[in-house]
């Protein structure tokens, strides 16, 4: 495998240098960043790095002086350099006498015009003649196109221009013969089959409902829309329907769904949404929805704004007409003016863009998607919104009646396929978690009642909801369970018990014979290390009993991080402690752990603490 | 251990009995020092001797005895211990209900397993004569109330044991005004107590019941630990005279306790006797089982 490139950044602005770590990743970049000339200086010695990327103009040099720096040492000379620069080709007269530079790129930038420009630059470097090449003079960067330009430049302004910006129209959409154009029609016809053969059971929850709207409303899920595009696919490459726009309304596909959709998917791009003058724009990276605007500076703002930033009236006036009209949000004007902290620009993008997909969830739109890069500011301090949660918010707004219609007090709940993974992902309410913490494949919904505390409806409610989000499944009729419900009950039961305990020959044998006949249904798993004890932490897992006298485990930390991880949150936490260690059983007690046991202990002790949990 | 003529007889049910069972029954009373009375309860034959025990089978499955046995056991007899040899295996080998009364084995059943929990099982309130034939070594056994206990003397040291209703105390020499026994075992709480002190070297406990099955308290730790006690449990306090060279061979009787089966305290008594008599230790014990 061949060492990554080493690729050194510099840049004063956390916005570029976030940037740049999503241009330059792992395995095929090593990236390195400095923030000054000095740092910059520095970092070229100690990490001798493939290429330098950096600002024109930094805090305590400009460009040219690294250039001139770098070109007195013979070690660090012929180090290729790109140069970034909001101020346009013009920079470039200044590195006329330094071959070193080999690229300039403006700002804003594409990702990946950047890398490709560092590619161009590092291959021209690996070519035999490239040593003994001249300094050339650099091109107008009108002219980068021109393959010969010494200097690789991007055109000014081919950065995505914000959402708004038209895309041009298909010239090269692929023609298809009369047969291929009836083999797709057979296709969409196969892959709407499903659909057709549920008409008659939809007629009649039809109502005086209008039958066109009902039925688009009945078929055209994410998983139809899914399986039209996988049939369309074969008829044109892949490229091709990646880059495709579609549109519609959110009447007929639900804002949750077509989010999931792109996400599966793994598109890139802006799903626009629009209404009554107002713009929502969603902006996806490889599936992850990484952050969402609102056309209204105000409205965007309504979750996040603070009297605590320090901004001027003039320097928030210009940030909403920023907003208004480039689309960067007002939160990134402001951080980078100083309104607040930069590194708290990520989770106020966040909390904004919830707050307005989930204000959207509630509404009609009309939307339109277009694959595509997103603007900088996006790819730079956009981070993850799950879509999950949002169906979740949706679920908890739309959500009457009594849920336990659906859910009979006998059903026993069970974690659906999948669960540590989307738990993860949803931000719970406090009932939502002591509700889902009682679901561990033991109990029916009348024990979560009781056991939870809470009013039967509402359980009711939160256990449809979270089922809807994908984390709970009831295990068909408990009373009389179908053959298949029963097998996959007594799957999802099977229950693990994991064990770290360094006497392999006087307690480990004593307890897994105990504890793992096949009658109990549980798996004991002997862990030989803490670390190992903490990869088997899952939701299968029904307790975990830990030598808490053994140097090797902090019980506290084990704790901690048992019931802080909600899918284990419910497991039962065992101590076993020396006969000297006796005097620490109140403060593991306290720590978390459910039961402590002093060795010599009575097995019936321990059966009393797993039948308890 | 020899057999011994005596008085004592045990109430043998012959129902379910096997031959083979028969058989060993017979050869584990005739260790013991107890005459087996072969009898079909549901025949109204008077007992020609009035039995210390009855012994009965529990078939497979059964989780009650008998009316005949049970009457065995209780009007006609004056609540003798009752011994049931279960026809399937139990978790812990063997288990003792009703406070010793009902002594319970379970399958397979051994001769050395039978003899042992006859041993405890069986009502002897003041001491036994030594029951072993090693002149080096003296070994006592009895039953009271609250346990089976069990001495074994190399060095002869002089701590004592004092026995009531309420509990088994064994007291250290040399004497300490007003100090609290090493080891006290009380019925009422059903708890352990030590503090390796003076003479007494350590401390074991031995149960099936219990992870570890064997657990050695060091000496060293001088501290005192307490403990709920279970049935079953067997504890083994160890005595040395302070300074002897040869004290810290206790860890022989660490050996001799981890290989214990499943006859409880009087097999430990039988493996240290053995293991004193054939080394240089200098050692004593008391051995106690919780009933």
């Amino acid at each position: 495998m061949p060492r990554p490139v080493r690729v050194l950044g510099v840049d004063d602005s956390l916005t570029m240098r976030k940037l740049l770590e999503v241009v330059f990743t792992a395995p095929t970049y090593e990236l390195t960043l400095a923030l000054t000339g000095a740092e910059a200086i520095a970092a070229v010695t100690r990490t001798q790095p493939d290429i330098v990327v950096m600002d024109y103009v930094l805090p305590d040099m400009r460009g040219i002086d690294i250039c001139v720096s770098l070109s007195r040492s013979p070690a660090t000379a012929s180090i290729p350099i790109v140069v970034t620069s909001a101020k346009g080709a013009k920079v470039l007269d200044e590195f006329k006498s330094y071959s070193a530079v080999v690229g300039f790129v403006p700002k804003p930038f594409k990702p990946a015009d950047l890398r490709a420009v560092v590619v161009d630059a590092l291959r021209e470097r690996a070519k035999p003649d490239a040593a003994a090449t001249a300094p050339r003079a650099p091109a107008p960067a009108a002219s980068a196109a021109a393959a010969a330009a010494p200097i690789a430049t991007v055109p000014a302004g081919s950065a995505a221009a914000g959402p708004s910006a038209p895309r041009p129209a298909r010239a090269d959409a692929p023609k298809l013969a009369h047969a291929e154009l009836e083999k797709l029609a057979r296709s969409l016809f196969t892959a709407l089959s499903p659909v057709f053969s549920k008409v008659p059971e939809w007629l009649h929850e039809m109502g005086s409902e209008r039958p066109e709207r009902f039925l688009a409303k009945k078929a055209l899920t994410a998983k139809t829309i899914e399986s039209l595009l996988e049939a369309v696919q074969p008829f044109v490459a892949p490229s091709e329907t990646q880059s495709s726009e579609f549109s519609g309304s959110t009447d007929f596909v639900p804002l949750v769904e077509l989010c999931a959709l792109v996400a599966r998917e793994r598109r890139t791009g802006t799903l626009q949404l629009t209404r009554d003058g107002a713009s929502i724009h969603v902006f996806v990276r490889h599936g992850e929805l990484v952050a969402a605007t609102h056309s209204d500076p105000a409205v965007y703002l309504a979750a996040t704004d603070s009297p605590a930033w320090k901004l001027t009236p003039e320097q928030r006036r210009r940030a909403f007409e920023a907003h208004k009209k480039s689309g960067v949000p007002a939160l990134v004007t402001f951080a980078e003016c100083g309104g607040f902290p930069i590194e708290q620009l990520a989770s106020c993008l966040k909390s904004a863009s919830s707050h307005t997909l989930t204000r959207a969830l509630d509404e009609t739109w009309r939307f339109r998607w277009s694959s595509g890069a997103l603007p900088t500011w996006a790819d730079a301090h956009g981070t993850s919104v799950s879509i999950q949660s949002l169906r979740l918010v949706h679920l908890r707004r739309r959500e009457d009646g009594d849920g336990s219609a659906e859910w009979a007090p006998s059903q026993l709940l069970l974690r659906a396929p999948g669960f540590t993974e989307h738990v993860r992902a949803l931000e719970l309410d406090a009932d939502e978690r002591t509700v889902l913490t009682l679901v561990n494949n033991r109990y029916h919904l009348r024990d979560v009642v009781e056991k939870s505390g809470l009013a039967p409806a509402r359980v009711g409610r939160i256990v449809q909801r979270l089922a809807k989000v994908g984390l709970i499944l009831g295990a068909p009729n408990a009373g009389a369970p179908t053959a298949g419900a029963t097998s996959s009950v007594r799957e999802a039961s099977r229950r693990k018990v994991v064990l770290f305990e360094p006497d392999r020959r006087g307690v480990v044998p004593a307890l897994t014979h105990r504890i793992g006949t096949a009658r109990s249904g549980r798996d004991v798993v002997v862990a030989e290390s803490p670390g190992e004890l903490l990869s088997h932490v899952d939701a299968a897992l029904e307790a975990l009993i830990v030598n808490c006298s053994a140097k090797e485990v902090d019980a506290a930390q084990l704790a901690r991080k048992v019931r802080e991880s909600l899918e284990v949150a419910g497991a039962t936490l065992i101590a076993l402690v020396e006969p000297h260690d006796g005097a620490r059983v109140a403060a593991l007690k306290s720590a978390g752990f459910d039961g402590v046991l002093v060795k010599p202990f009575l097995l019936d002790e321990l059966d009393a603490l797993l039948a308890a949990a | 251990m020899s057999a011994r003529t005596t008085n004592t007889t045990a109430l043998v049910a012959v129902e379910g009995l096997s031959d083979e069972l028969r058989a060993l029954v017979a050869a584990a009373c005739d260790e013991t020092g107890i005459a087996p009375e072969f009898r079909d309860l549901h025949a109204a034959v008077g007992a020609a001797s009035v039995p210390a025990l009855v012994l009965a089978v529990l078939p497979s499955g059964r989780r009650h005895v008998g009316a005949e046995v049970e009457r065995a056991a209780t009007s006609q007899m004056g609540a003798a211990p009752l011994v049931l040899l279960c026809e399937e295996p139990l978790v812990d080998g063997a288990a003792s209900l009703s406070d010793g009364r009902v002594t319970l084995i379970g399958a397979p059943i051994t001769k050395a397993t039978l003899k042992h929990r006859l041993r405890v099982a069986l009502r002897r309130p003041h001491a036994a004569p030594p029951t072993n034939d090693v002149a080096k070594v003296e070994v006592h056994e009895r039953r009271d109330a609250a346990c089976w206990v069990g001495t074994v003397r190399a060095a002869r040291l002089a701590w004592h044991i004092e026995a009531t209703e309420g509990g088994v105390a064994v007291h250290a020499a040399p004497p300490e005004a007003d100090a609290p026994p090493v080891v006290r075992y009380e019925r009422a709480t059903r708890h352990w107590s030590f503090e390796p002190r003076g003479e007494l070297l350590g401390v074991g406990l031995v149960s099936a019941r219990r992870a570890p099955r064997v657990t050695w308290f060091e000496p060293a730790e001088r501290t005192r630990h307490a403990l709920s006690a279970a049935s079953g449990d067997v504890l083994v306090a160890c005595f040395a005279r302070q300074g002897d060279i040869h004290a810290r061979q206790s860890a022989r009787f660490v050996e001799a306790l981890t290989a214990t089966g499943s006859g409880g305290g009087p097999e430990v008594l039988e493996q240290l006797a053995r293991a004193l008599s054939a080394s240089d230790a200098a050692c004593d014990a008391v051995v106690l089982e919780v009933r």
